[in-house]
């Protein structure tokens, strides 16, 4: 082997270990998990409940008293069809009535011709019993019909 | 299900390879001409494909604060996307720098690396200025990865590019492309904080103004500052090429027009203030600091820009100047018709801004100078040499056709409005509008169109001659065959006598009666004569 071929062919290892180091970080790397008991942490938890398909336990997240007559059903037929990653925004919270500001990014996003977008929503929560819940017009605007107070 | 999701996209990677093969390499490398320009468009997506992958997968890696993300999904696309893409870039690559050896003038290189450059340069731009927006300000927060892998692609291609450089015509085409984005970004930026420093000076008198982000601007031109300079200030290799040249008419004409506007609009802004207005002065001036700093911008291009055009009259600067003679005629045009419409139409029932109809004034006047200014350059370079030009014909035929056009269109509008008055079914419509669109494209149009048909008569034409037989029946030809043309193929006939001898005076009479027209020639004591051949 020459040493033109040789450099070429550890190029090429090197691309190839690169690659599947990434994909190990990516996968491998958990989330960053916030305090279940904040409200950041709620809207983690209910966010990553719908990302995974697990419209049971991101209902369970929700204002029991405000989705009255609603279900997981209803949240899992508004839920997106594509995968998203979210991020919590720096947000001033009033302690009794705390607002959750995230930037959802749906799609690729792979740069400008990507095909994603992203989309800056706000969680209202309340306490109740002691933990916060989702409350209000939360995303991903589920049909409102399901509620009894419509 | 795994194997089989690999086999598949096995399958796909080593049949385009196969293709690839079969229908770009069965005549071998030296049989064509090297442009290779499918090669390298296939090369740009393969590349594409591969890059914005490995960017994806790297945002999955490092996913810039997230708290919720579906790693799964996003490895999985992003590796997929690199299983395809990877082998056939590699192959098409390492393909394409042996063609570039035997070609090294291949089109196909300059136009993949000006894709690259366009598509990535672009991303670059982009995502390094969001990233540095983050951390000099308060914007989206965003990934660092991408910025990594867009600059890893364009170090890459450069490299590349420095060791076999492009040598087609258009081999300026990539860095023109750079300095395109370098520019909008850089011109943005430094319009946004030249609007930043004007707005605070103006929010000391008016509580209106002020509050606009600096930092972004700032993140901007750090982004785009060193991609123009370092595309654009460099020494180019040749002084000249189509490209920049093409590049710089764009940026003359663009940014003398809107320096030209941006002026106009103050100085309109500022008559109709001390004539009309009853608005508080701050209130009115508002505009100030927008009108300011996008003129003051685009006067630093021009200016930059205009001299790289140089001062000799080269086809470049005339194609700037007649371009600056198109809009300043078209305004002229436009402008008078608006000023004609506000002094002859509309009905009794409201009077007319003065204020619209000073602006009107002003425009037209600006454009008067504008198209004289120009024009007036153009009348005084030597005519002959002016007149053969291309930018000038582009100029007075495109034109002619346009206002033709318009004068045409405006006649319709107006026999439609005499049509319906004839008919009572005319609602409010004046020919107003109509006819004076009419006269004045029509007066703009007979101006270009005998403008060229004056060029026309300058312009030396020479014969076409096509080949023609000659046959000469003589004692002896003299120097008969020197004065025709090198298409005439003569044949010469003796008589066996003295009687027929061509003289020199003779041999002109001859060849101007032959005309570059196949004939036979024949000559006794009596002198000659010429019959036609038939073809």
């Amino acid at each position: 082997m020459t040493e033109g071929s040789r450099g070429r062919w550890l190029i090429g290892a090197g691309a190839v270990a690169f690659v599947l180091v990434l994909a190990f970080i990516a996968l491998a790397r958990e989330p960053v998990l916030l305090d279940a008991g904040s409200p950041e942490g709620v809207v983690q938890r209910y966010l990553q409940a719908v990302s995974d398909g697990d419209y049971n336990a991101a209902f369970d997240y929700l204002d029991p008293d405000f989705y009255e007559g609603c279900d997981a059903t209803a949240l899992a037929r508004s839920a997106p069809d594509e995968p998203f990653s979210a991020s919590i925004e720096d947000e001033e919270a009033s302690p009794d009535h705390p607002l959750v500001a995230v930037t959802l990014r749906f799609g690729s996003g792979g740069g400008p011709f990507g095909s994603g977008w992203t989309s800056y929503e706000q969680f209202e929560l309340v306490r109740v019993s002691g933990s916060w819940l989702i409350t209000g017009e939360a995303w991903p605007y589920f049909s409102w019909d399901c509620r009894k107070d419509t | 299900m795994a194997v089989v999701a690999l086999l598949i996209l096995g399958a796909i990677v080593v049949g385009l390879v196969l293709l690839i093969r079969k229908f770009m390499d069965r005549k071998g490398p030296d049989t064509s001409d090297g442009s290779d320009v499918l090669p390298y468009l296939l090369l740009a997506v393969a590349v594409g494909t591969a890059g914005f992958s490995l960017a994806a997968l790297a945002r999955a890696a490092f996913p810039a604060g997230s708290v919720v993300f579906d790693r799964a999904g996003q490895v999985a696309t992003a590796l997929a996307g690199l299983v395809v893409a990877a082998p056939i870039a590699v192959y098409l690559w390492r393909r394409q720098a042996k063609r570039r050896e035997s070609f090294p003038a291949s089109g196909g290189w300059t136009v993949y690396l000006a894709l690259i450059e366009g598509v990535f340069m672009t991303t670059l731009v982009i995502t390094g200025y969001m990233l540095t927006n983050w951390i000099l300000s308060d914007g989206d927060r965003t990934t660092w990865s991408d910025v990594f892998v867009y600059a890893a692609i364009i170090a890459f291609h450069e490299v590349a590019a420095r060791r076999t450089p492009p040598h087609s015509d258009s081999a300026d085409l990539p860095r023109v492309v750079g300095s395109v984005i370098g520019l909008i970004a850089t011109a943005t930026a430094a319009t946004g904080i030249v609007f930043w420093l004007l707005d605070q000076v103006y929010a000391t008198f008016s509580p209106q103004a002020g509050g606009e982000p600096l930092m972004t601007w700032i993140a901007l031109l750090v982004v785009g500052g060193p991609v123009w300079f370092f595309r654009w200030w460099r020494p180019w290799p040749a002084e000249s090429s189509l490209p920049r040249d093409l590049w710089l008419f764009v940026v003359s004409v663009a940014a003398l027009a809107t320096a030209i506007a941006a002026t106009t609009f103050t100085v309109i802004q500022t008559v109709v203030f001390v004539l009309t207005t009853t608005d508080d002065a701050a209130g009115h001036f508002e505009f100030l600091p927008v009108a300011v700093s996008v003129g003051l911008v685009a006067l630093l291009l021009w200016a930059h820009h205009r001299s790289r055009l140089g001062s000799e009259r080269t086809d470049s600067v005339r194609a700037y100047e007649y371009a600056m003679t198109a809009i300043g005629l078209s305004s002229v045009v436009g402008g008078a018709t608006w000023l004609t419409a506000l002094a002859f139409g509309g009905g009794d029932l409201i009077t007319v801004d003065s204020g619209v109809v000073v602006s009107a004034v002003i425009f037209v006047l600006v454009s008067l100078v504008v198209w004289w200014r120009f024009w007036s350059t153009a009348e005084a370079a030597p005519r002959d040499v002016e007149a053969a030009s291309t930018p000038r014909r582009f100029y007075l035929i495109g034109m002619g056709v346009v206002m033709g056009l318009t004068s045409a269109g405006a006649l319709i509008g107006a026999l439609v409005v005499l049509f319906q008055m004839v008919l009572d079914t005319a609602e409010g419509d004046t020919l107003v509008v109509q006819g004076a669109l009419f006269v004045l494209s029509g007066l703009a149009t007979w101006h270009l169109l005998r403008e060229n048909a004056n060029d026309r008569s300058l312009i030396v034409s020479e014969d076409v001659v096509t080949p023609f037989d000659v046959t000469i029946v003589c004692s002896h030809p003299g120097m008969v065959s020197t004065l025709f043309s090198d298409k005439a193929r003569l044949r010469v006939l003796y008589r066996g006598d003295d009687e027929g001898a061509i003289s020199d005076k003779m041999a002109e009479q001859i060849v101007e009666e032959v005309n570059n027209i196949s004939s036979l020639v024949w000559v006794d004591g009596d002198g000659f004569r010429v019959a036609r051949t038939r073809i």
